[in-house]
């Protein structure tokens, strides 16, 4: 059975135009135009008076027959119909060629109003839920427990300083239920943030090198700016990121602007701003007025260093206004606190720094299944291999 | 699964991967009820999940144990096949289908799988009639994996209650329910005179199908309220996505408000450990948990409320008690001293402070050291941690490696299993910081040696600290509770006892009335000889051979 006959079973009166692309059209009524024409160029040439002119004119109108006479759509119909006409000759093969390619040398519009790609608009469903949806903290505590556990899943995924923050607010809550799952969330994100730092210490110890430098520095960075790592070890871990992001540069210079942007990330969350501009200023060379770019588009693809120069014009941006934002106090002094969050400003800033190192934590399980009681719930089927029960 | 010349018991006890392979709360109160009963014959039946799971028993069974039976989940994991193999597979498979398509009849296991789905059952009517079709296991596994009416079911269920996820994760889900409850359904009865499951889930379905079968009555003993404990571990299966993410950091539209879309596979998991739940308590004639607050959650869960009794934990009492008269005197008088001289008496030796358990995740230790090392900055502490560390070595290695970062190896030291008679009489304090409990032995062996408690605000806890009822808060707190992972909370309390003696000497009173009035090993075991007595157990004492049987 035709896909097109199923779709027509399933929907009496539809068209399955996708299953009209899939077939093969055929070359016979191209292959005709182009005959044609060529009959009309020959006439053309060799009859060099007006009456041949005319019926060279005649035969090219009579080659967009076989066109309009083919089992085309209405838009592949005209579309085979301009090319013919426009383009004596080579129009039928090259609407015909056109016609033919799927998904191959596709050429696309952007429009500047619309939005990005990628993101899709909202369906009816999602509008509807968004309509009755309540903020996030009361739906922790009003909803079902089904709601709450979903809430507290996709806080998990996302582990940041906002998701740490609301888990944190849950803790305390009085619904025990709910502090309890929070407490298991967090002791969740916790523990794999440890075993992560664990796992590059043993191997920066057994072969020192600048990725993974480079890698336990970020993950240091990103716990400390989410407020997972524990506050009575911060300083500790400072010191440790530190370090790895010497030895990550030391390593490889053309890093600088990462190294650059995790330093900057890491001074500003432990509230040294100037510590944090000493970082940028290393690599965005400033003319006095302002800093200027050329130090960072040195190193790497053009399109990163313009991303990761972006970071640091922001980072920078948000270190100036933290370092003028309390003139009486120095930062040490604001040293012992630990913010819940990294500063609004650079929020979004910041998240996109985490996409850029690509250790933004996805949760302790990844996509691995647990064992629920006795029983194991499978990891997803994309994922795993897939165990064959013997009869 | 077990040999023909195994005894008939009197109890047969239905047991999720405990006792007695898993040490644990669970495991020493069924150990206990054991040793408690020496008139009655025990056959132990455990539900493990594959063979190799476990390894050798925690517990020496007592005499009156007549069988131990084991039933497996799961098979063990084989490796993957090679090319011929597989091919040599389908082959195989291909043939059993037909065999099985052309022999299948209507099964009524299967109806039965499909309204415990599909019906949302929570009549008790309805619910015995789903464990009356289960309880005919006319289903074979081969039926159910190759079998075409195993698969329209399959996508019945994938229409009905799961259009959202993809097929094929559902397939895999669908195996890994229903496997495990057909192996179970297959398992030949142990006879016993009655049926005691300690949990509801897959121990206590069996225990359900079981009575079911043989007419004999079954109670339901739910230390932690099964059903809740599954999904939070369900929770930790991250993947089962709940709502649709953004890639912007997390910072786009969806966190401004909360619109849950709750995964369709997380559901059809939580419906069906809810749904074990309620096939046992309807078919239970007794249900029996350990406190107020359990009730409370297995009457929402759908428990009949008239079969529920509370039955508390209990611990003898020690042969040499705390000289609770002396102990109270010595409170006060310093109670009184220290107001009068408008001073705080302290103590000169460090407070001694115990963490009486496994080390587990489950029981938060990392909460309890980051409460011991604030508390350490203002008051003297020696701090132990008891407890076998084998069970979980990563996070026994995390708890060390943390104290070692704190700089409190001195003072915090790992000190392994030991005596519960050798434990208390060396402790000032015992802390408790656990996610999850039921009723924890621990703090009654504590209240027992006059030792106050520390404890985070799970399960029944709180009752045990402050009161359950008039007449017990009126014995007055006998330690203090704190918030779940709350290291500040736990280490003021710390604090607080260390800096007063009078209030620790008070509070220790408190918990020695507490469980002198509440706790008693001996009125549990009155009360489950009780029970035991209207099922019918007959109690022929001086039990015959033992029979020490494995998976069929």
């Amino acid at each position: 059975m035709s896909s097109q006959a199923t779709v027509e079973r399933a929907l009496p009166g539809a068209l399955d135009v996708s299953a009209l692309r899939r077939e093969r059209i055929s070359l016979i009524p191209w292959v005709s135009a182009t005959l044609i024409d060529l009959t009309a160029a020959v006439v053309l040439f060799r009859r060099d008076s007006f009456t041949g002119a005319l019926a060279a004119a005649a035969l090219h109108l009579a080659a967009l027959a076989p066109i309009a006479l083919a089992a085309l759509g209405p838009s592949e119909r005209a579309l085979g119909a301009a090319f013919a006409f426009a383009i004596p000759i080579l129009g039928p093969p090259l609407a015909a060629l056109s016609l033919r390619t799927e998904s191959q040398g596709e050429l696309g519009e952007v429009d500047p109003e619309a939005a990005p790609a990628g993101v899709e608009p909202p369906g009816a469903e999602e509008l509807r839920r968004l309509g009755e949806a309540l903020p996030t903290c009361e739906a922790l505590l009003a909803g079902e427990a089904d709601e709450r556990r979903a809430i507290i899943a996709t806080l998990t995924r996302r582990a940041d300083a906002g998701a740490v923050s609301l888990l944190r607010w849950a803790l305390g809550a009085a619904h025990p239920d709910l502090a309890v799952e929070a407490a298991l969330a967090m002791e969740e994100m916790t523990a794999s943030f440890e075993a992560r730092l664990g796992a590059y210490r043993a191997m920066l110890a057994e072969k020192p090198s600048g990725a993974e430098a480079l890698a336990a520095a970020e993950l240091a960075t990103d716990a400390i700016e989410a407020g997972l790592a524990e506050a009575a070890l911060v300083p500790s871990l400072v010191e440790e990121a530190r370090g790895y992001y010497t030895m990550a540069l030391s390593d490889d210079q053309s890093r600088a602007a990462t190294v650059a942007i995790g330093r900057a990330r890491l001074e500003l969350a432990v509230l040294h701003p100037d510590a944090a501009l000493a970082a940028i200023d290393e690599v965005v060379v400033s003319d006095g007025a302002g800093p200027a770019v050329s130090a960072v588009e040195l190193h790497g693809p053009a399109g990163m260093a313009a991303a990761e120069l972006e970071m640091l014009l922001a980072l920078r941006d948000e270190a100036v206004l933290a370092t003028h934002a309390l003139p009486w106090e120095s930062a040490s002094a604001l040293a012992s606190y630990h913010p819940a969050a990294p500063p609004p400003l650079v929020q979004r800033r910041l998240s996109a720094a985490r996409r850029l190192s690509g250790l933004h934590p996805r949760g302790a399980t990844g996509g691995a299944g647990v064992t629920v009681g006795v029983v194991r719930v499978p990891a997803p089927a994309s994922t795993r291999e897939v165990p064959v029960e013997k009869p | 699964m077990k040999s023909p010349e195994a005894p008939a018991a009197d109890v047969c006890l239905l047991v999720e991967g405990t006792y007695p392979f898993v040490s644990g709360g669970v495991s020493s109160w069924v150990h206990d009820i054991i040793r408690g009963h020496p008139d009655l014959r025990f056959a132990v039946l455990n539900v493990g999940s594959h063979p190799g799971a476990y390894g050798e028993p925690r517990f020496t069974l007592p005499d009156n144990v007549v069988g131990l039976h084991r039933v497996f989940c799961q098979e063990t994991a084989r490796p993957p096949l090679d090319g011929a193999a597989r091919a040599d597979l389908r082959e195989q498979i291909r043939t059993m289908r037909v065999a099985v398509d052309t022999r299948m009849q209507p099964s009524r296991v299967l109806a039965g799988m499909r309204r415990l789905h599909l019906d949302g059952s929570t009549e008790p009517e309805e619910l015995r009639a789903i464990l009356g079709d289960l309880a005919t296991n006319d289903l074979t596994l081969d039926e159910f994996l190759y079998g075409r009416a195993s698969f329209d079911l399959l996508r019945e269920l994938a229409d009905r209650t799961a259009a959202e996820a993809p097929f094929l994760d559902l397939f895999w889900h669908y195996r890994a329910i229903h496997v495990p409850m057909l192996r179970l359904l297959a398992a030949p009865v142990v006879p016993a005179a009655c049926y005691h499951a300690i949990a509801t889930g897959y121990a206590g379905l069996l225990a359900a199908v079981w009575s079911r079968r043989t007419g004999r009555p079954l109670a339901v003993t739910e230390h932690g309220i099964y059903a809740r404990e599954r999904e939070m571990e369900l929770a930790r299966a991250e993947w089962i996505r709940d709502a649709a993410e953004t890639d912007d950091g997390g910072f786009g539209l969806r966190t401004a408000t909360w619109a849950p879309h709750i995964s369709p596979l997380r559901k059809i998991w939580s419906q069906f450990f809810l749904t074990l739940s309620r096939l046992a308590y309807a078919q239970a004639d007794q249900i029996l948990t350990l406190s107020d607050v359990n009730r409370g959650k297995q009457i929402a869960d759908g428990a009949p409320p008239a079969k529920i009794d509370i039955v508390p934990n209990g611990v003898d009492l020690p042969e040499d008690p705390p000289l609770l008269e002396a102990l109270a005197e010595e409170a006060a008088d310093e109670a009184a001293g220290a107001a009068g001289a408008g001073v705080i008496v302290l103590r000169p030796t460090p407070l001694r402070v115990g963490f009486v358990g496994r080390v587990v995740p489950i029981k938060d230790l990392i909460t309890f050291i980051r409460a011991c090392d604030l508390a350490l900055r203002s008051a003297e502490l020696e701090v132990r941690v008891i407890g076998p560390m084998d069970e979980d070595p990563a996070y026994a290695t995390r708890c060390r490696d943390l104290v070692a970062r704190f700089g409190r190896a001195e003072q915090i030291a790992f000190v392994g299993p030991m005596k519960p008679a050798d434990i208390y009489p060396s402790l000032d304090v015992v802390v408790l910081t656990s996610f999850s409990e039921g009723q924890p032995l621990v703090i009654l062996e504590a209240y027992a040696r006059g030792v106050p408690v520390i404890a985070s605000d799970v399960g029944a806890c709180r009752e045990m600290i402050e009161g359950r009822d008039a007449s017990d808060r009126a014995i007055g707190p006998s330690g203090f509770v704190t918030r779940v992972a709350s290291p500040k909370e736990t280490a003021a309390a710390l604090v607080k006892l260390a800096r007063d003696p009078a209030l620790r000497q008070r509070l220790g009173a408190a918990g020695f009335r507490r469980v002198s009035a509440y706790y008693q090993r001996r009125d549990m075991l009155a009360s489950y000889r009780a029970l035991y007595a209207s099922m019918g157990a007959a109690g022929a004492a001086g039990a015959a051979t033992r029979s020490i049987v494995g998976e069929a």
